[in-house]
Formats: C-alpha cells, sequence, structure tokens
C-alpha cells in the first residue's frame, strides 16, 4: 500500500512541479481529442462491418468481381474476371 | 503539371502526407534519445554535475518532441481501416499482430519510464533514473522494430499462408515475419539513420550556440558526444544501405532499377552518380523496344567499372535486370529459375483470382471435388495473385524520377554526413573559430530530414504498384469510397498536422532559445 501511495504521490508531485510540461499535455490532450472524438468518428468510421464472415463475403465479392472503372484512374481497378485458361 | 484526381492517387496521397509529417517526429525521438542517454551514462560514470545539466537539456528537448510526435501514427491505421479496407482485411493477423504488440509492449514500456525519466531528477536514485532513460530508448526502439515488421512484411510477404475461405493471410510462421532479412536489414538502416539524425540536430543546435556566443561549454561537449557517435552512426547507415542494396536486388529488382533509372540491364553495371532525367521521359523505362530516344539531359557515373553489378551482385560481372528486362522476363534470377516475362505473371495473376472466385462459388454450392481443384490453382499461383489485376506490363514499373532522385540525393547526403561528422572530430579544438564551420552544421539540420524522408520515398514510390509485393495492388486494395471524402480528409490532415508542426517548432526553439540554465 505504501508503496503504491509513494508511486501515486511520485506522479503527482511530478504533474504538480511541471512548467513546460503543463503546455505539453495541454497539446497531447486536445491531439487526441482532435484524433479520437473528431476524426474517428466522423471521418474514418471503418468501411466493413458485421460479422467476420460478411467481410470477408464482401471483401471476396470486391476482389473477384469487376470493381466499377472510377473516371482519372491510373490503374481503373482490375478489368474484370478473367477467362480460365 | 497535371493533377490526377483518383481516388486510389488522393487515398495515397493522403497516407504519404500522414506518414511524412509522422516521420518528422520519429527519427528524433530515436536519435536525440539515445544521445541523452549516453550523456546521462556519462553523467552517472564521471558523477558530473556538468553532464547531468548537460542531458537534462537534450532530455527536455526529447520531451517536446515526443510529446507532439506522439500518437500522430495512430491516423495511419484509421486509414487502414476506413481507406484501405480490402487490403486490411487482406493482410489479416500478419499486419495486427506487430502493431498490436508496439502499442501494447513498446509504447507502455516507453510511456512508462518517460514518466520516471521528466519526473524523476533528484527523486529516484542516479542509477534507477539512467535505466529508466535507457529503458525509454529502448522503448521506443522496440516501437519502431515492431512497425518495421509491418512494413518490411508489406514489401516482402514471407511467413503467411492464404486462407481463400477467410480470403485473408494468416500467419504461418512469427519468426519468418518478425526476423525477415528484409525486416532485419530496415530495422537496422532506420535505426541507424535515425541515430545519424539525432546527432546532427545535437551538432546543429551546438553550433548555433558556438555562433551566438553562448552556453558554450555545454556546446562543445555535446558537439564531441554527437559527432563521434553521429559518425559511427552515418557509417553504419552506409553499411545497413549497401546491404538495404542487395536485398533490394532480389526481392524488388523493380525498384533497384527505378532507383538507378537503369531500363536495359546487364553485367558491369556501372553506378550513376547524378543524373537530370529529361521531363516527360518515364514512358522510356516501360517502353516494348530497345532504344528510343535518350532519356537522360545529365548523367554522371561513379568511375568505378560494374560498381551497380557489385552493390546488387557482389560481383563486377553481376547481372542486373533494367526495368524493361523484368518486364520481358527470361533472364536468370539469383535461385537459378529464369524470370517470368509480366505478361506471364499477369495471366497467372488473373487465373489465381479466377481460382479464388471458382472456390467460394464451389463453397456455397457445397461441390468439394471442385473445392479442391480450385484450391489447387489457387495455391498453384498465389504468388501472382495481385498481378492479375493489373491492366498492362507497363503498370509494375513505379514513378522513376521520384525514385531516382530521392535515392540518390539519401545516397549524396548521406556521404556528406559521413564527411561533416569527420571533419568536426578533426577539427578539434579549432572549431569554435570557425564559424563557417558553425554555420554549415547548423544548416545540415533540415537536410537531415531530408535525406530521412527521401529514404522512405525511395522505399514506398519504388513498389508501386503494391500495397503487399506481388499478392495486392493499390487499385485491389482500396475501399469503395467517393473521392470527395477522401480529398477532405486529406486537407484536415495537412492542416492539424501543419498547426502540430508550427507548434513543434516553436515550442523547440523557445526551449532552445532559453538553453541549459533555464
Amino acid at each position: 500500500m505504501s508503496l503504491l501511495r509513494r508511486i501515486a504521490r511520485f506522479y503527482l508531485e511530478g504533474f504538480r512541479s511541471m512548467r513546460l510540461g503543463r503546455k505539453l499535455w495541454a497539446l497531447i490532450i486536445l491531439k487526441l481529442i482532435i484524433i479520437f472524438a473528431v476524426l474517428r468518428f466522423f471521418f474514418f468510421t471503418p468501411t466493413l462491418s458485421g460479422s467476420a464472415e460478411q467481410k470477408s463475403n464482401t471483401v471476396s465479392e470486391r476482389l473477384t468481381a469487376p470493381l466499377p472503372a472510377r473516371s482519372g484512374d491510373r490503374q481503373q481497378a482490375h478489368p474484370g474476371l478473367p477467362e480460365k485458361s | 503539371m497535371e493533377i490526377d484526381t483518383s481516388l486510389v492517387d488522393w487515398s495515397r496521397a493522403q497516407f504519404a502526407l500522414t506518414a511524412m509529417y509522422h516521420w518528422v517526429f520519429v527519427p528524433l525521438t530515436l536519435g536525440l534519445g539515445v544521445l541523452v542517454a549516453v550523456m546521462e551514462t556519462l553523467s552517472y560514470a564521471k558523477r558530473s554535475e556538468f553532464w547531468k545539466d548537460t542531458s537534462r537539456f537534450w532530455a527536455k528537448l526529447f520531451g517536446i518532441n515526443f510529446a507532439v510526435g506522439v500518437a500522430t501514427g495512430i491516423i495511419l491505421e484509421f486509414q487502414f481501416g476506413t481507406n484501405w479496407s480490402n487490403y486490411s482485411w487482406f493482410v489479416g493477423d500478419i499486419f495486427g499482430a506487430p502493431l498490436a504488440i508496439e502499442g501494447i509492449v513498446a509504447f507502455f514500456m516507453e510511456s512508462t519510464f518517460l514518466a520516471v525519466m521528466f519526473f524523476g531528477w533528484n527523486k529516484v536514485s542516479r542509477g534507477a533514473h539512467l535505466a529508466a532513460t535507457w529503458l525509454t530508448v529502448i522503448g521506443a526502439t522496440m516501437s519502431a522494430w515492431w512497425i518495421l515488421v509491418a512494413n518490411a512484411w508489406m514489401q516482402c510477404p514471407v511467413g503467411m499462408e492464404f486462407n481463400p475461405d477467410t480470403v485473408r493471410n494468416e500467419m504461418a510462421s512469427f519468426a519468418a515475419v518478425a526476423f525477415s532479412p528484409m525486416a532485419v536489414n530496415k530495422f537496422c538502416h532506420v535505426v541507424t539513420s535515425s541515430w545519424t539524425l539525432g546527432s546532427i540536430f545535437v551538432v546543429g543546435i551546438s553550433c548555433l550556440y558556438l555562433l551566438l556566443r553562448r552556453h558554450t561549454n555545454v556546446a562543445l561537449a555535446s558537439l564531441r558526444v554527437a559527432a563521434g557517435f553521429g559518425l559511427a552512426a552515418a557509417l553504419l547507415t552506409a553499411m545497413t544501405g549497401h546491404k538495404s542494396g542487395a536485398i533490394i536486388a532480389q526481392l524488388q529488382p523493380m525498384k533497384l532499377a527505378a532507383a538507378e533509372g537503369l531500363a536495359e540491364g546487364g553485367t558491369q553495371v556501372p553506378l550513376v552518380a547524378a543524373g537530370l532525367i529529361r521531363p516527360g521521359a518515364e514512358e522510356h523505362w516501360a517502353a516494348e523496344q530497345s532504344g528510343g530516344e535518350d532519356p537522360w539531359l545529365l548523367r554522371l557515373d561513379v568511375p568505378l567499372p560494374g560498381a551497380l553489378s557489385v552493390l546488387a551482385t557482389g560481383k563486377a560481372d553481376g547481372f542486373v535486370p533494367g526495368t524493361r528486362d523484368i518486364l520481358r522476363g527470361g533472364y536468370r534470377l539469383p535461385d537459378g529459375s529464369v524470370a517470368l516475362s509480366a505478361e506471364e505473371m499477369i495471366a497467372r495473376g488473373k487465373n489465381a483470382i479466377r481460382a479464388l472466385a471458382d472456390y467460394r462459388a464451389a463453397k456455397k454450392a457445397g461441390d468439394e471435388a471442385a473445392m479442391q481443384t480450385a484450391r489447387t490453382a489457387l495455391e498453384r499461383d498465389f504468388p501472382y495473385f495481385g498481378y492479375g489485376y493489373l491492366n498492362s506490363p507497363a503498370d509494375l514499373v513505379p514513378p522513376v524520377q521520384p525514385t531516382f532522385y530521392s535515392f540518390h540525393i539519401m545516397v549524396a547526403l548521406g556521404g556528406y554526413f559521413i564527411l561533416l561528422f569527420a571533419g568536426l572530430l578533426a577539427l578539434g579544438k579549432r572549431l569554435p573559430g570557425l564559424r563557417c564551420v558553425q554555420w554549415a552544421a547548423l544548416l545540415t539540420i533540415p537536410l537531415a530530414w531530408l535525406a530521412s524522408e527521401a529514404g522512405w520515398v525511395v522505399a514506398e514510390v519504388g513498389r508501386q504498384p503494391w500495397s503487399i509485393q506481388g499478392l495486392l495492388p493499390n487499385c485491389a486494395a482500396v475501399s469503395s469510397l467517393s473521392t470527395g471524402n477522401v480529398q477532405t480528409t486529406f486537407f484536415l490532415f495537412l492542416g492539424l498536422f501543419t498547426i502540430l508542426l508550427i507548434a513543434e517548432v516553436g515550442i523547440m526553439v523557445k526551449a532552445i532559445a532559453d538553453g541549459p540554465e533555464s
């Protein structure tokens, strides 16, 4: 218990005595809020959803079926299922 | 200049932007961390308050860089799930395992001891503090190891088996993934080059103090340590770079050919020392016929016969394929087999894709015999799976100009860094009076980042069109998103990272201006 208290005091005193560190912590917290609360929820939702089986079916369909050609693509996705050879 | 507005290219641009900004912070953490630990070791060994204060000053700059840079790499992982979902699923746990280990073990180890490193001055024993500093540095280096293992696997996929039931690659040998020659050498090259960058940072800032005639004792002492360590690091970087060239010659010959602008290979191939490529000459490297208009406006070779052959094969008469040789195939590979032509590999790739489709259809129909037939065909042609998505052999040639220029900038700067460190050590006590040398060292600081980023351009642009070498090109790895979404987040990141960079530079400049005594 006394060890835990000493560790807690070590960290508390460390945080209290910070000068430049306060500014850096503010920057870290702001950055984490932007990354996890804004970017993650509003801009970076995973595009694959469902169970593992559903995900494998989706990817399988994407990789084996002709993908729609996109205007301007340098590589026009794959050109459709090849003939058996 | 025409800007390609495709989804694939915007997704690539966004990933490149994020990775390159992230890489502004990482090498300084790796390099400066070791120098702080070395200086604190001197303080411990000599019971020196001077070295303690000196290491504490550099530790403050290390802390600023760490705080601003931490978590910027997480955005790359978000992009995998959103922009590259086919890729994320396809790589399975191969990519996930090293990243998870990096997050759980290395990052937490680094963060825990970082607190002792910064809060523990005068609170824990000198030995305990020194141990915390070294463990922070080891933690940061271990983080780099796992990230580079993941990257090396994309460059050279080994130690896995493809499961057509899950459409994922599954790890068959952790050791093969973690200790592949590509991973080991990449780690050594990246870490030693980061030590070089950290040393240049310390040397440059020390020279700034000499120019300003402030903190000269700290500056001269730091300079001696950083120049000595930097020279060793820069020589190690050159050695690992040489080894990297030999590995790439075997595993990614197209990258080496692009880095050297080599269209037609041969034996006793010279190494290009410097060159200027004619704008618009990209088609030269993918042309079917030999000859055509000379793509070089200027070209200077290293005056050593067969230098590229020696680099690639260890022998002056070793055969080095050019981009056109690789497309044509038919030459002897290092393992004794004959290289397939690009057209043959594309045909085999299409067979593998067809076999996967057949397997999935047979499984749905419950046809065991058809499943087995398709599986056999898939296993036979799976090494060429990704080639089936390419439209033509020319798609296999990466952008030659950025690869060539980045490679030569990196190598030239690497040579300059060796000379700089050696020169600083040779000048010794005469250095305080040589302001031109001090200016040169100070102005070298941005060049260290230029060389480091150029190295990544060679590694990543030089392996196009692949997300995973031979198995998945970018066009198949990308998610089905609207280009507008990716463009929006691209500019969002550009703004966010620019603000972070301004914050880093601002806080760092203030700390440097305050100097060691504050």
